[in-house]
């Protein structure tokens, strides 16, 4: 059996925190926005991955602070979760060269470039 | 004031959390939720209610994290055996209990050594594998194989081969169980089954001893098959957030289909609502399956990524 391929919300969840770190609402709002709004964290969804992302060493708090009374844990990508989602890229864009890297042929038509 | 309203609300649904959990968490998750709530939201969406009662009933069930599908077979068939020998234990026990209270006395000393020392290497194989010691369950399940098959019949003072067989038959499927048991945990280690799944194994079993009692006092049983009714529901519902209790409930209607298929086929003329039965064990055995295995599928889907399983 391969490297098994990442759930989409969990490569988000790593993806989001790519450029700095960020808390749980933070994190809630950038994956959506990367994803193009596909992927819609509920926070025990997110907490739950988050949990399971740090205890596989991907992640981990960066710093803890209290806003407005809300009490909030800065999360970071370590370097197993950054080579992680760097793999996991590279893999999604290789799989999707198989399918850009050709020219579509249509049934009943020659592919584009052939005679 | 809205936000104290949904606030509390949240951190009453967090009461699906273990306690350290929330100690440690809660604050920052009622915090996170408050960020995500609409302007003058006063209840929490029905998406976050049950994201976190069904993630805090994961994480008090020990299944939050990944597990692979070896790691849960290897659960869920742990779990039928100790509920196949928590049933064993308590019928054999209330054989004994019976030879020494009942009206009839049993044929002699050496039913009562039989029955004692069935009774005991039950225990003994219940034990071993409760702690997952499964490679010491399988000759253990020999030896209790042996000593109930030979010690069974003479209570009912017989030599009837459809009994001597059915006794057989059950130790048979008993130990190709700790044999599967034993080769599925090999790679795993050891894997002691936690109070959560004694309970899992124990309770389905007492109330099938009532059940069989109530129906053999000629009082009815209405009552526990409802109840077993709700536990079979509970566990199909469960295995959204632990698949052990719906593998070990397919797993052990299995066993008692195999044990009825095999009762059928020693028969010339078998009483067609033994046949009835068979086709609801194997109906309530494949949903059980089923459920499990979408269980499964969900647990395999929480890897972190490079993990393999």
């Amino acid at each position: 059996m391969g490297i098994a391929a990442m759930q989409e919300p969990t490569y988000f969840i790593l993806a989001s925190l790519l450029d700095e770190a960020r808390h749980g609402y933070g994190i809630i709002k950038r994956a959506e926005e990367l994803s193009g709004g596909r992927v819609r964290l509920a926070a025990g969804t997110l907490y739950a991955a988050l949990d399971r992302l740090e205890s596989a060493g991907q992640i981990r708090v960066e710093r803890s602070e209290v806003v407005n009374g809300r009490a909030r844990r800065y999360y970071e990508l370590t370097v197993d979760g950054s080579a992680a989602l760097r793999a996991e890229a590279a893999r999604m864009a290789a799989a999707a060269r198989v399918v850009t890297g050709h020219a579509p042929r249509v049934a009943g038509r020659p592919a584009v470039g052939e005679a | 004031m809205t936000v104290d309203v949904l606030a509390g609300r949240y951190r009453r649904l967090l009461a699906a959390y273990p306690r350290w959990y929330r100690e440690e968490r809660g604050a920052e998750l009622v915090g996170t939720l408050l960020d995500s709530a609409r302007p003058g939201q006063v209840r929490p969406s029905a998406r976050e209610a049950r994201a976190l009662i069904l993630e805090g009933l994961r994480l008090r069930a020990g299944t939050s994290g990944h597990r692979t599908a070896r790691e849960s077979l290897t659960g869920g068939l742990q779990l039928g055996m100790l509920l196949l020998i928590a049933l064993a234990v308590l019928r054999d026990a209330s054989v004994v209990w019976e030879g020494s209270n009942g009206p009839v006395p049993p044929p002699g000393p050496a039913w009562w050594a039989f029955a004692v020392a069935g009774v005991l290497c039950e225990m003994v194989l219940f034990g071993l594998i409760a702690v997952g010691r499964f490679g010491l369950a399988v000759p253990a399940s020999v030896v209790t194989g042996v000593v109930t098959t030979v010690g069974h019949p003479m209570y009912f003072d017989q030599a009837d081969r459809l009994v001597y067989r059915m006794l057989a038959v059950n130790a048979a499927l008993n130990l190709a169980g700790a044999v599967a048991l034993w080769l599925l945990s090999r790679r795993l280690g050891r894997i002691t089954a936690g109070p959560v799944m004694l309970a899992w194994a124990i309770v389905p079993a007492v109330i099938l001893m009532i059940s069989v009692y109530l129906n053999a006092t000629g009082r009815g049983d209405s009552g526990t098959q409802w109840a077993f009714v709700l536990l079979y529901l509970c566990a199909l519902g469960y295995a959204g957030i632990d698949p052990r209790p719906a593998l070990a409930a397919a797993f052990a209607l299995t066993m008692f289909l195999a044990q009825i298929m095999s009762t059928v086929a020693q028969l010339t003329d078998p009483p067609h609502g033994l046949v009835v039965v068979a086709a609801g064990y194997l109906g309530v055995a494949v949903s059980a399956g089923v459920a499990g295995w979408l269980g499964l599928r969900r647990q395999r889907a929480l890897r972190p990524l490079g993990v393999r399983g």
